[in-house]
């Protein structure tokens, strides 16, 4: 007999979630961008096209990190409809990344379908970055949570990647775990198959593709946690009481 | 040279054990928090079996007395970590940590707890050995007004009476577990998978399936041996062992005495008035004839028991 | 050599403790060794011998004497009234040790226990004149012959004087202690050889009250001294059987006496189905 108390939400999404876009940003997947010059920057959220919120950042020198975390899904709970930039008012308010460092744009919650535009916050400034289409030097990682096998491709490229993801063996540290790291180019995904086990992560290097897409093509075959020891042994064990005075 | 003596032999005496072994019955539950998770018993047990034997040494040894779970429920309250990913170190830091590193996901929002109740009755083979001496007590009835004589005591229901009680008296119990069932290990583990499963995880999910159920055997730090594992929660962590030793001990020193003998005696039933008449109402009774019994000591060879007391 | 050694459970009480229960009973159960009639029981002060009982007999409604018929006079419609008690009554189990036997009796047999008592009898006898006031008179010789006779009086107890008149014998008896079965359970009961009291004259009169004596303690008194075979073993037999009644072992060359009277004790050797 067994009871939960439901206390805790599961989040659904991520066992459920079987594409990866790079333009279409979910869960379970990171976008990262070098930090562009110093200056003070405004991204632009969009989601499935539509603008949906804004959020900005600075690049300087002056006490600022590595790595500089957006979760674009909060920024879109936030905001909402596109609002005026703050940080055009206030800019020593907005949070700051070094030129060294990088800028790193996740989903938290929710089905995903999100991209996001950088540039400069002012009037009539150029897109820096946009998600939609990746440069050189970009990293696209993720986790896989259900193990399958996940067909890759570059739409436009001449690439074709597999993963193949193993349920987690007994006993793993998942933070000792390094991850995957494969180059994703014109002439293809380097290397073009891995194996990973859930919770590994894989990094794709961005060499002169603009998108990479991932998809669920088979589930792994369902295993069954592993059967403790088999044999009865006869215990022996002796624990002696005496009369308490 | 005592007034009276009354042996019995180890075959008489065996009857007698066995009349208090069978009213032992033990029911309890108690829970414990071990940290990572909490622990519950749920327990009811009676004795079978067993051999006794009487020694020379004017002590009584019983041998493997089967321990019958009538009742064995274990409960386990885990609260497990929620499950998360850690985030993937893209750049490590030469020096130690990452420079750049990505979230961390989790499965759920907050820890979940899990509740499993395990029946393991009929599954664990445990035995019990017990070594004492035979005593005698005399027990003055607590609730006897002090102004009753001794028949008005033997009136009610029960009787008001005092009692020369023969016991045993432990030295020891030795509580032996002898055996866990191989299918214990499956019933944990469909137990877990079962609990585990109702957090939600949907089926096809069998690698986080995997994942959260050898999470909660870290938690309950069960590792290969799930019998020695067992052994040590039920024994150790929640101390069956010694909580059925000790109302073993109580119940032959004090709830159960072998043998119990009213004082003063009855030597004599009632009998009918020798001053009754045909044509009139029958007068009282004669009172029965009761003999104050004194010094009454026990001792035991390795054939018999032998009491011995004196008349008042 | 065990005590259970041909038995289940073994069963003895000493003639120091034997004697012991015998004052208990007399203590506790004054009625079986004081007969007197009901004049004499409503005024125990005339008795030979006072009465020790238990203080709370009355409170339970338990009789001090047992009630008996008066001593009729023959040929008189009169009875006195009398008592009779038995005192002193002490047991001794082979070897003899506690009673010492009128040579008559001596020695004491294997496998016997001596009794020794002491009987106080006591008379009524009524003053001389109530006698003299009740003496009745000739038949009326001008009474009609063809008259029915008047029915015969009713009895009359005469009153006793301020004391009885009392003597005491001392008795003693040769006996043994056998198990008989009665109701489908086992008693050990005492019975009687032979008795002797102290020489008396003429001898036949000695002879006559040893038979009345002998009667009284084999149909009256030793009957009320059977004792239950469990009480023997304290009744850790009703522990150790449930269905079964305990029985004396059979006597065999292992257990050549069941009771046994030896080294001053009766022993009793009990069976029981134990399984």
């Amino acid at each position: 007999m067994t009871t939960v108390k439901r206390s805790v939400r599961l989040n659904r999404r991520l066992l459920t979630t079987s594409s990866f876009d790079s333009g279409a940003l979910g869960p379970l997947v990171s976008l990262i961008h070098r930090a562009p010059a110093p200056g003070t920057y405004q991204a632009v959220v969009l989601r499935d096209g539509q603008r949906a919120g804004t959020t900005c950042f600075r690049v300087t020198d002056d006490k600022a990190g590595t790595q500089l975390n957006i979760d674009l899904a909060s920024v879109a709970l936030r905001t909402g409809a596109a609002t005026r930039c703050a940080c055009r008012e206030h800019p020593e308010s907005a949070p700051a990344v070094s030129p060294q460092g990088y800028v790193l744009f996740h989903v938290s919650r929710g089905a995903g379908g999100y991209a996001v535009v950088v540039g400069e916050a002012k009037e009539g400034s150029q897109a820096v970055f946009d998600s939609r289409a990746l440069t050189d030097g970009d990293l696209f990682a993720l986790s896989f949570i259900v193990p399958a096998t996940y067909a890759v491709t570059s739409p436009g490229g001449a690439g074709q990647g597999e993963i193949q993801v193993a349920p987690i063996p007994p006993g793993t540290n998942l933070r000792a775990v390094s991850p995957v790291s494969v180059d994703a180019s014109r002439d293809g995904f380097q290397p073009a198959r891995v194996t990973v086990h859930v919770g590994q992560g894989v990094a794709f290097r961005i060499r002169s593709v603009t998108r990479i897409v991932i998809e669920k093509r088979s589930p792994a075959a369902s295993r069954r946690a592993a059967p403790l020891a088999p044999g009865a042994r006869r215990i022996l064990r002796r624990v002696r009481v005496r009369k308490l005075r | 040279m005592p007034h009276l003596r009354v042996a019995a032999s180890e075959q008489a005496f065996k009857k007698l054990f066995a009349k208090v072994v069978e009213k032992f019955v033990l029911e309890k539950s108690d829970s414990k928090d071990l940290g990572p998770f909490t622990a519950g018993y749920d327990i009811k047990i009676h004795l079978e079996g067993g051999s006794v034997d009487l020694r020379a040494d004017n002590t009584v040894q019983v041998k493997e007395l089967d321990i019958k779970w009538d009742r064995l429920n274990l409960s386990l309250g885990i609260d497990i970590p929620g499950f998360c990913i850690p985030g993937i170190c893209l750049i490590p830091n030469p020096l130690g940590g990452c420079i750049l590193e990505t979230p961390e996901i989790c499965l759920f929002d907050a820890d979940p707890d899990i509740s499993i109740v395990l029946p393991l009755g009929g599954l664990i083979t445990s035995e019990i050995s017990i070594t004492g001496r035979l005593r005698t007590r005399y027990n003055v009835n607590a609730d006897r007004p002090p102004d009753m004589d001794q028949w008005d005591a033997q009136l009610p229901d029960p009787k008001l009476t005092n009692t020369w009680q023969l016991f045993l008296d432990p030295q020891f119990v030795d509580i032996d577990l002898v055996d866990v069932a191989d299918t214990v290990g499956d019933l944990l583990d469909d137990a877990i998978e079962a609990a585990v499963e109702a957090l939600g995880v949907p089926d096809v999910i069998a690698g986080g399936l995997s994942a959260i159920v050898s999470l909660v055997r870290d938690v309950l730090d069960i590792g290969d041996d799930i019998q020695e594992w067992l052994s040590d929660l039920l024994g150790v962590s929640l101390g069956l062992e010694n909580i059925i030793g000790q109302a073993l001990i109580e119940h032959f020193v004090t709830d159960d005495p072998l043998f119990e003998l009213e004082d003063p005696y009855p030597i004599l039933d009632k009998a009918p008035n020798p001053n009754n008449k045909a044509v009139q109402p029958p007068l009282p009774d004669l009172v029965p004839v009761k003999l104050p019994i004194r010094d009454l000591t026990v001792s035991n060879n390795d054939v018999e028991l032998v009491l011995e007391g004196n008349v008042g | 050599m065990a005590f259970t050694d041909h038995c289940d459970v073994f069963g003895a009480f000493h003639e120091d403790g034997f004697n012991r229960i015998i004052g208990h009973i007399r203590f506790q159960r004054p009625s079986m060794f004081n007969y007197a009639t009901q004049a004499i029981a409503d005024n125990p002060g005339l008795l030979c011998r006072p009465i020790e009982a238990h203080p709370r007999l009355n409170q339970h409604g338990n009789p001090l004497v047992t009630i008996i018929d008066p001593l009729p006079l023959p040929g008189t419609n009169f009875a006195l009234n009398f008592s009779v008690q038995l005192v002193d009554v002490k047991i001794d189990f082979h070897p003899s040790s506690v009673v010492t036997l009128p040579a008559e009796l001596a020695p004491l047999g294997v496998q016997r226990f001596a009794l020794s008592l002491r009987v106080c009898a006591g008379i009524g006898c009524p003053p001389a004149q109530v006698v003299s006031d009740l003496i009745p008179p000739p038949p009326d010789p001008d009474a009609d012959p063809n008259q029915p006779p008047p029915p015969p009086p009713p009895q009359v107890v005469l009153p006793p004087d301020q004391q009885l008149i009392c003597v005491c014998l001392d008795a003693f008896a040769a006996g043994g202690l056998r198990f008989r079965e009665y109701f489908q359970h086992f008693y050990l009961e005492p019975f009687i050889d032979r008795i002797e009291i102290s020489d008396i004259q003429p001898a036949d009169l000695e002879s006559g009250i040893e038979c009345v004596i002998d009667a009284t303690l084999r149909l009256g008194f030793l009957p009320k001294l059977r004792i239950l075979l469990e009480k023997m073993a304290l009744d850790i037999t009703d522990d150790v059987t449930i269905s079964v009644q305990p029985k004396p072992v059979a006597v065999s060359p292992q257990v050549p006496n069941n009771p046994a009277l030896e080294q001053d004790e009766v022993r009793a050797f009990i069976d029981l189905e134990v399984s």
